[in-house]
């Protein structure tokens, strides 16, 4: 029985994301300009460049911004953090996975649920304390959950999912 | 005890509440993960910087491959380079003096590399070798970063497990402490849960107990809430009411039981008492009352309410008891004695009137008797005469004899205290007696023994009345025997002891107390030869009982009896005469002259007694006018002035009593028509009720010629002189001696003041002057005019009040000379002018000081 549901929430989403490309075609994902700093595969329905999204900051900034503060335990002091919040990001994406398979420059890799990605939740920051991040600071990309909103944000799983010198995320179904 | 078990149970909730907290912490210390995998980010550092070498000699193996792996290996070490040394997941680890140094050849290194990674490419290719080098050295640096680090943080990992360890302890600890607790507490649970079922238990019992008592009561009990509302009703409520309990229940009590003329009186019972609290019937025992049946019947009731609290509130207890068969029969036993007393009552009243209508016809004929003894029989015809009146004597002995007894069971026997002369009394009865006694060939004596003191102070015709009795029977079962009478005063006392003894028949000795009881004859055929009621002890013994004495039989069969009497008779005091005596004596003693002639009234319904009165008042020259009934006399007596009347008591239409009011409330002031009732009633008690009336004096029937002329001179002696005073002689000196009652007039200052008695005098001796020289001037005369005898009679009224006695028997004496028609001679006019000039000055005397002078 959960069997047949799954089936149909699945042929569900399926002719979801079919009704998005065939309805915007023309708003294909614009090319980035800049410096590409994030390649997003797998289950998403906009791209550009072949099957895969790849996003430059001001992609990513074109997509959505929210700022917040919060101590982490890898940094001294209050950090204020930039970036786009996962949640519409994935949105903005028509990402339709279950996991994401986040990976850094360094090979860190983890898996982070799709169910992460919520409304004050996790964000994909570009500037730490108003200036972007380079390399050697953790950058261009890191996944920062806001770890004193919630002590749910101060577990173990949660520190292994906040990513740095993030690069790729695979969308897995 | 729950409440230790409960404070310990808080105490124990409160303690692990606290240790639950800390054990919180301590998870989520262990949740939040400030470790991470810190050992990963350790080694990752070692791998990060082994990754840099390789893409170092990648690079100097490629010359022309661009350098951009070997600056992104580098800022990716930097990365991780920067994060050990300001992670604060580390910060543990950098304490470490080893470390320390390390982070600082570290940050040496980084700073050295730096300026190699930025220069330009080709700068940077050349310098790889070195830099290969450099980064090699940097290897020792993160390698004790590394190995410190893990120790220290396995170190710090087990302290961590440590604290754990003992805080679950504690925990555990505390888990069992509270067990434990919780154990006691269900503990004291089960015994407080068991005690409070016994007593449920209990409870019950009491209840189902009440309500057992309650439901066999024999009283209805009904229970009602503050609203009125009837919330119990029992098996006799239902009785008793008619209700049943399913319809009482939940009804307004008043609705169903308090009668309509009680309801207004019960709200305003129960508003008072909700107002006020105020109880006039809850608690205060029983009550009568009545109450309403379904039925619409109202009964009788007893009730007692009480309150008590409940967990509704208040609520009243009624125990009401039916009680409509107690007052019937209450009612029923008062109609009953009612009845009864009617019934004595009846039978008392016949017995007077039974009295009355018997002496009406016996006074008729010995009265006749009478008049036919004032002429001359023949011998033959005064035998039957004779025969004729002892026989009708004989009958009025019965029907008196019948009414002491009934007089005696009213407890209405009087007995007078009067002086008399104890030998002169029995002297009297003897001879009295003598004759019949005779008549039966006994003979009579007596002996009186009285130890010097011969007078005695008792009722005499009382005493009289039983020796009578006692002579009759003796004289009666006596024949040719001989009877003593003996008075003795025992011991010289107050006790006087009579015997009367004869030789005759004697009583058996098992009748000795038989006798005295009421209708008692020894023998039917001795009775019938002797004749007699069988009531003449019985009243001896009444009688004596009520003087204070006792009466007793000493008798042997066959040889006569001894019949004694003792009653306390005590003498008079000294220096007292026994006055009385003279006038105690017996009316058949001795005959009683005639007053000088009157006019009379007589008022009679009775033919025959009219007849005889009239020719026994004529016998003496009275003047006899008649009346037949109450009315006519009133009207007669208004129209004629006369000198006396006599009125009888029982007539139709007004009697004698209302007559005589009549009368009196028609009389002139100071003026006083004598009044003598005519009655065959017998009773003291009507003798006050007559005199109260007005009437001056009785005449009890059968009338006699000595009893008539006994009155006449009572009451023409009562109009010319004070009833004190002895009547004066006529032509007795009244000079000699004192000429006023000096007691009178000090009993008179005593009631009056001694002020009112001197104006009293002083208006005496003016009109007594003026009266005397009046009264001398028509004697002087000879002229009588027609007032001069009330001018007589008005003056002797005025010296009888006085207490001028001297003067008041000379007026009297001439007013009786007026009233005969005599003209007074020259002796009584002296006479009463010297009395007069006699008393005046001693009269004068009594003035109040003051005047005196």
């Amino acid at each position: 029985m959960f069997e047949k549901l799954r089936d149909t929430v699945r042929r569900l989403g399926l002719l979801l994301g079919l009704a998005a490309l065939c309805a915007a075609p023309a708003m294909a994902l614009d090319a980035p300009e800049g410096e590409v700093v994030l390649t997003v595969t797998g289950a998403i329905a906009e791209t550009n460049a072949g099957g895969a999204a790849r996003l430059d900051i001001a992609l990513l900034e074109e997509i959505g911004s929210v700022t917040f503060e919060t101590t982490t335990v890898w940094t001294e002091g209050v950090q204020s953090f930039t970036g786009v919040p996962l949640v519409e990001l994935l949105a903005a994406l028509g990402a339709e996975g279950a996991t994401l398979r986040a990976s850094a420059v360094n090979d860190y890799a983890v898996d982070i649920p799709a169910s992460d990605a919520v409304e004050g939740g996790p964000i994909v920051a570009f500037r730490r304390n108003g200036a972007e991040m380079s390399l050697r600071d953790k950058g261009p990309l890191w996944l920062v959950y806001p770890y004193d909103a919630s002590p749910a944000y101060q577990t173990e799983a949660v520190y292994s999912r906040s990513i740095w010198q993030l690069d790729r995320i695979e969308v897995i179904r | 005890m729950v409440a230790v078990a409960l404070a310990l149970l808080v105490a124990a909730v409160i303690s692990l509440v606290q240790m639950n907290r800390e054990v919180r912490q301590q998870i989520d210390a262990l949740a939040t993960a400030n470790s991470d995998s810190t050992q990963w980010s350790l080694a990752q550092a070692d791998v990060e910087l082994l990754a840099l070498l390789v893409a170092i000699s990648d690079a100097r193996l490629a010359p022309e491959a661009p350098l951009s792996e070997v600056r992104n290996r580098f800022d990716v070490f930097y990365s991780r380079a920067q994060t050990l040394a300001v992670s604060p997941m580390l910060a543990e680890v950098r304490r470490d003096s080893g470390v320390d140094a390390a982070l600082d050849g570290l940050e040496r290194y980084l700073a050295e590399a730096v300026a190699l990674v930025d220069a330009e490419d080709a700068v940077l290719r050349a310098a790889l070798p070195g830099l290969a080098a450099l980064t090699d050295d940097a290897r020792d640096d993160v390698r004790e970063i590394n190995l410190s680090g893990v120790s220290i943080l396995s170190l710090q990992a087990d302290a961590q497990r440590a604290s754990i360890a003992e805080t679950l302890g504690l925990v555990s600890l505390l888990t069992f402490t509270l067990f434990v607790v919780l154990i006691i507490t269900v503990l004291m649970l089960l015994l407080s849960f068991r005690r409070a079922r016994q007593q449920a238990d209990e409870q019950s019992q009491i209840r189902s107990r009440l309500a057992a008592m309650v439901s066999s009561s024999l009283d209805a009990v009904i229970a009602v809430n503050t609203d009125g509302k009837v919330i119990a009703f029992n098996g006799a409520a239902e009785q008793i009411f008619g209700y049943s309990q399913s319809e009482a229940l939940g009804q307004q009590m008043d609705d169903l039981i308090v009668p309509d003329h009680l309801k207004a009186a019960h709200r305003a019972g129960m508003d008072r008492y909700h107002g006020t609290g105020e109880k006039r019937v809850i608690g205060k025992g029983r009550i009568q009352l009545e109450a309403r049946r379904k039925s619409g019947e109202v009964f009788p009731v007893e009730l007692s309410v009480a309150t008590s609290d409940s967990e509704d509130g208040e609520i009243f207890v009624a125990f009401l008891r039916d009680i409509s068969r107690r007052l019937t029969a209450e009612r029923e036993l008062i109609k009953a004695r009612d009845v009864a007393v009617a019934g004595e009552k009846a039978k008392a009243d016949l017995i007077a009137v039974m009295s009355h209508e018997m002496r009406t016809p016996l006074n008729g004929m010995l009265g006749t008797l009478d008049l036919l003894d004032a002429e001359s029989h023949s011998p033959k015809d005064r035998d039957y005469i004779d025969i004729i009146r002892a026989s009708g004597k004989l009958l009025l002995h019965h029907v008196d004899n019948v009414l002491d007894i009934s007089r005696a069971e009213a407890g209405k026997i009087d007995i007078a205290a009067t002086a008399f002369s104890m030998p002169a009394l029995v002297r009297e009865l003897v001879e009295s007696q003598r004759g019949v006694a005779e008549h039966r060939g006994n003979t009579l004596h007596y002996r009186l023994d009285m130890q010097g003191r011969e007078h005695a102070v008792g009722d005499p015709t009382r005493i009289r009345q039983v020796l009578l009795n006692l002579v009759g029977n003796a004289v009666k079962f006596t024949r040719n025997g001989s009877i003593t009478i003996d008075a003795d005063r025992l011991g010289g006392g107050d006790m006087v002891e009579f015997r009367v003894t004869d030789t005759g028949i004697g009583i058996p000795e098992a009748d000795r107390e038989r006798i005295f009881e009421d209708f008692v004859t020894l023998d039917p055929s001795l009775t019938r030869a002797v004749g007699g009621t069988g009531l003449g002890l019985a009243i001896v013994r009444r009688l004596v009982r009520a003087m204070g004495g006792e009466v007793g039989l000493e008798t042997t069969e066959g040889h006569g009896s001894s019949f004694w009497v003792r009653l306390p008779l005590p003498c008079p005091e000294a220096g007292r005469a026994p006055g009385p005596v003279a006038t105690e004596a017996p009316e058949l003693a001795a005959g009683t002259a005639p007053v000088p002639p009157m006019k009379i009234l007589v008022v009679e319904d009775n033919q025959i007694n009219r007849l005889v009165v009239r020719d026994m008042l004529e016998v003496d020259g009275h003047e006899v006018h008649e009346a037949h009934d109450g009315e006519e006399g009133v009207a007669q007596a208004r129209r004629i002035s006369y000198d006396l009347v006599l009125m009888d008591i029982s007539m139709p239409k007004m009697d004698g009593v209302e007559a005589t009011r009549a009368i009196r409330a028609a009389e002139p002031a100071g003026t006083h028509l004598p009044i003598v009732a005519l009655t065959a009633h017998a009773i003291p008690s009507e003798k006050e009720r007559f005199l109260a009336a007005g009437i001056d004096d009785v005449l009890t029937k059968p009338i006699s010629l000595n009893s008539v002329r006994e009155v006449l001179r009572r009451v023409s002696a009562r109009l010319e002189t004070a009833p004190a005073a002895p009547p004066q002689a006529p032509g007795a000196s009244a000079i000699e001696g004192t000429m006023l009652n000096h007691a009178h007039l000090e009993e008179l200052a005593g009631i009056l003041g001694a002020a009112r008695v001197g104006k009293l005098i002083e208006s005496f001796l003016a009109e007594m002057d003026a009266a005397v020289a009046d009264i001398a001037a028509s004697l002087v005369s000879g002229h009588v005019e027609a007032g001069l005898r009330a001018k007589v009679h008005h003056a002797a009224g005025s010296a009888a009040l006085l207490g001028a006695e001297a003067l008041q028997g000379a007026l009297a004496d001439l007013e009786t000379a007026l009233a005969e028609g005599r003209m007074a001679d020259a002796a009584s006019r002296r006479s009463l002018d010297e009395t007069w000039r006699a008393t005046a000055p001693e009269l004068r005397l009594r003035l109040p000081a003051q005047e005196a002078g």
